[in-house]
C-alpha cells in the first residue's frame, strides 16, 4: 500500500490567547481518509490546537500544513473555504436562527445546501421537522446534530470536530457516534473527544496533547490496550469505567 | 401653558412624534446594528447624521431638487462610514477603552470639519413650496412634509427588516450579531460584512440628517449630538442588535419627546432617561432580542 498521503501536518506549533502560551510545541500528522482522535486531560490544549488550524488562534511558531499547503497566516474564512469544516466545543449555534437559516449561513457556495439538504435531513429527520424552529428551541443534542449538520451542508476535505458527545445522554452519544461515522466517509476527520469508548470505535489513530505539547501519536488500538498510557495522560482509571468501555473498540 | 388642548393640537404632536421618532431610528437602526455586530460603541455615528443635513442642504441649494438632497445626503453618510470602518475603526476591533476614544474623536474631528466648510452658525433651510403645504385627511390638515418623512421612515424600516430576513447579507449579520467568530469560522468574511453594516449605517444616519433639515427648517453643527443622546435611549430600549427594537423604541421616544416636550418642556429629557431606566430595570436585554 505504500504510505498514506498526509492531509493535515501539524509541526512544532506555538500559540498564544493573548498573552498567554497556551501551545508549546505541538506535532501530529493525518492522514486522508482517517479520523485522528485527539486525547488529552481537559485545559491540555485540544481545542487551541483545532482552532489554530482554523486560524482561530495567534500562532507564534510552527507550521500547519493542508495537502503540503501552509495556512499560517490566512484568515478563519479563506481556511473554511478550503474546506475545511468546524464543529466547535460549544457547537456554535446561532440560537436566534432559525434551523433552516443556520444551515444557510454555512452555505459556502450557492446551491450546496439545496443539493445536500436531502440527506442532512434523512440523517437528522428532527431537524427537518423544526427546520423553522429558532435554533435556541432545540436540545442539546439536537444542537449539536445541527452543528454536524452544518458542516455537510458544504463538500470538506478535512473535518474539526470538537467534543461533540459533551454533555450528552448516553443515548444521544450513540446517535452523534452515528453522524459522526456518516461524515466521515466523506472527509477526513479531526476528532476531541474524552469519551474513550466512542474516541476508539471512530478513530483510526490518536495524538495525546499533555499541557501543551504533543507527547505520544499513533494507532488507535494502542491506546486502547495501554492502561498505563491511558492513565498517566488521560486521567483513565478503572474506578471511572474508562477501560470497561473498551471493549467497543473494533480493533 | 394657556391654549387649549385640541384635538388638531394633540394629532400635530402626535405626527411630530412620530416623525422624530423616524429620525431617532435612523440613526439608531445603525448604531444598534454596528454595537450587535462588531460591539462597537460608535460615539462618532450622530455625526454622519450632521454631515447628511449639511450635504443634503449643499446639494438642495445648488440642485433645487430635495429627493436628490436627500440622496446625497445618504451617499455622504456611507462613505464617510466606509472610511470610518476601514481607516480607523478596524485596527481596534475588540478593544472597547480605545475604541471609545477613537469614536469620540472622530466625532470631534467631523464637527471641526465640518464647521471648517459651513461654519459655526446656524443655516436656515428654504424648503420648496410643495414642502410648506399641507394636505387634509378627514378635514384635519397635515403638514405635507412630515408625511413625507413617515413615508421615507416606514420604506426604509420595510426595506431594512427584509433585507436582515430575507438576503443573504441579513441572514450573515443576524448570525454575526449572536457569534461573528463562527461565522467566519464557516467561511463567510465577517470584515467585509463589518464595512458592508458600517456603510448602511452611515448612509442610514446621514439619511435621517438630510431630512431633518426641510423638518427643523435649518442646520447646526450640534444638531447629531442633539439626537445622539436620544438615539442611545432607543438602542437601550430597543434591544441592542434589533432593528425593530429600534423601531419600537424610536416611537416611544419620538413620542415622549414631543408630547412631553410641548407640555412640560423641561422634562422631556428626564422622562426618555426615565423609561431607559425602567427598561433596563425590567428587561436589561432591551424590549426586543437581537437579529431583526
Ligand atoms: N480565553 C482564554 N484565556 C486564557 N486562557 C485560556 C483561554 N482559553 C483557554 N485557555 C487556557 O488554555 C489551555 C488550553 O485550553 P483548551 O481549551 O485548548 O483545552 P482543552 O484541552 O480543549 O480542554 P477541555 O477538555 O476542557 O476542553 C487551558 O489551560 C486554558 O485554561
Ligand atoms: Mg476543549
Amino acid at each position: 500500500m505504500g504510505w498514506a498521503t498526509l492531509l493535515l501536518q501539524v509541526l512544532e506549533l506555538h500559540a498564544y490567547i493573548r498573552q498567554y502560551h497556551i501551545l508549546q510545541g505541538v506535532s501530529f500528522d493525518v492522514r486522508e481518509g482517517e479520523v485522528t482522535v485527539v486525547l488529552g486531560r481537559n485545559g491540555a490544549g485540544k481545542t487551541t490546537t483545532l482552532r489554530s488550524v482554523l486560524g482561530l488562534t495567534r500562532i507564534g511558531r510552527g507550521e500547519i500544513r493542508l495537502d503540503g499547503l501552509s495556512l499560517v497566516g490566512w484568515r478563519p474564512h479563506e481556511i473554511a473555504r478550503l474546506g475545511v469544516g468546524y464543529v466547535p466545543e460549544d457547537r456554535g449555534i446561532f440560537t436566534q436562527l432559525t434551523v433552516e437559516e443556520n444551515l444557510q449561513v454555512a452555505e459556502r457556495n450557492r446551491g450546496n445546501l439545496r443539493q445536500r439538504s436531502g440527506r442532512i435531513f434523512d440523517l437528522f429527520p428532527d431537524l427537518y421537522r423544526f427546520r423553522h424552529r429558532r435554533a435556541g428551541l432545540l436540545s442539546g443534542g439536537q444542537q449539536q446534530m445541527l452543528a454536524i449538520a452544518r458542516v455537510m451542508v458544504n463538500p470538506n476535505r478535512l473535518l474539526l470536530v470538537d467534543e461533540p458527545s459533551k454533555g450528552l445522554a448516553p443515548i444521544l452519544v450513540r446517535n452523534v457516534g452515528e453522524a459522526l461515522r456518516e461524515v466521515a466517509r466523506e472527509a477526513t476527520v479531526v476528532l476531541v473527544e474524552q469519551n474513550l469508548a466512542l474516541a476508539a470505535h471512530a478513530g483510526d489513530r490518536y495524538v495525546i496533547i499533555d499541557d501543551g505539547r504533543s507527547v505520544r501519536e499513533g494507532p488507535m488500538a494502542e491506546i486502547a490496550m495501554d492502561r498505563q498510557l491511558q492513565r498517566v495522560y488521560l486521567g483513565v482509571t478503572e474506578r471511572n469505567g474508562g477501560l470497561r468501555a473498551l471493549p467497543w473498540a473494533r480493533r | 401653558m394657556g391654549a387649549p388642548v385640541t384635538i388638531p393640537l394633540l394629532v400635530n404632536l402626535f405626527l411630530n412624534g412620530l416623525v422624530l421618532g423616524t429620525l431617532f431610528f435612523l440613526i439608531a437602526s445603525g448604531l444598534s446594528l454596528i454595537f450587535g455586530l462588531m460591539s462597537v460603541l460608535n460615539l462618532a455615528h450622530a455625526g454622519l447624521f450632521t454631515w447628511g443635513a449639511y450635504v443634503g442642504l449643499a446639494v438642495f441649494n445648488a440642485t433645487g431638487s430635495l429627493p436628490l438632497a436627500l440622496v446625497a445626503g445618504a451617499a455622504a453618510g456611507a462613505a464617510l462610514g466606509a472610511v470610518m470602518e476601514v481607516g480607523f475603526i478596524r485596527p481596534l476591533y475588540g478593544n472597547h477603552t480605545f475604541q471609545i476614544l477613537l469614536t469620540l474623536g472622530l466625532f470631534l474631528v467631523l464637527n471641526e470639519l465640518l464647521q471648517l466648510v459651513w461654519g459655526p452658525s446656524l443655516i436656515s433651510f428654504g424648503v420648496p413650496a410643495w414642502a410648506r403645504t399641507t394636505i387634509s385627511i378627514l378635514g384635519m390638515p397635515f403638514a405635507t412634509y412630515r408625511l413625507v418623512v413617515l413615508l421615507l421612515g416606514g420604506a426604509v424600516f420595510a426595506a431594512v427588516y427584509v433585507i436582515l430576513g430575507r438576503s443573504r447579507l441579513g441572514i450573515v449579520v443576524r448570525a454575526g450579531v449572536g457569534n461573528a467568530e463562527m461565522v467566519q469560522a464557516l467561511g463567510v468574511n465577517i470584515q467585509r460584512v463589518f464595512t458592508v453594516v458600517f456603510v448602511l449605517g452611515g448612509a442610514l444616519a446621514a439619511l435621517g440628517g438630510a431630512a431633518a433639515g426641510p423638518f427643523f427648517r435649518v442646520v447646526w453643527p450640534q444638531m447629531g449630538a442633539e439626537v445622539q443622546l436620544a438615539a442611545f435611549i432607543v438602542v437601550v430600549i430597543g434591544g441592542l442588535g434589533s432593528v425593530t427594537g429600534s423601531a419600537v423604541g424610536s416611537l416611544l421616544v419620538g413620542l415622549s419627546q414631543a408630547f412631553v416636550g410641548y407640555f412640560f418642556p423641561a422634562g422631556a429629557l428626564i422622562v426618555n432617561v426615565g423609561l431607559m431606566a425602567l427598561v433596563l430595570l425590567i428587561r436589561p436585554q432591551g424590549l426586543f432580542a437581537p437579529g431583526r
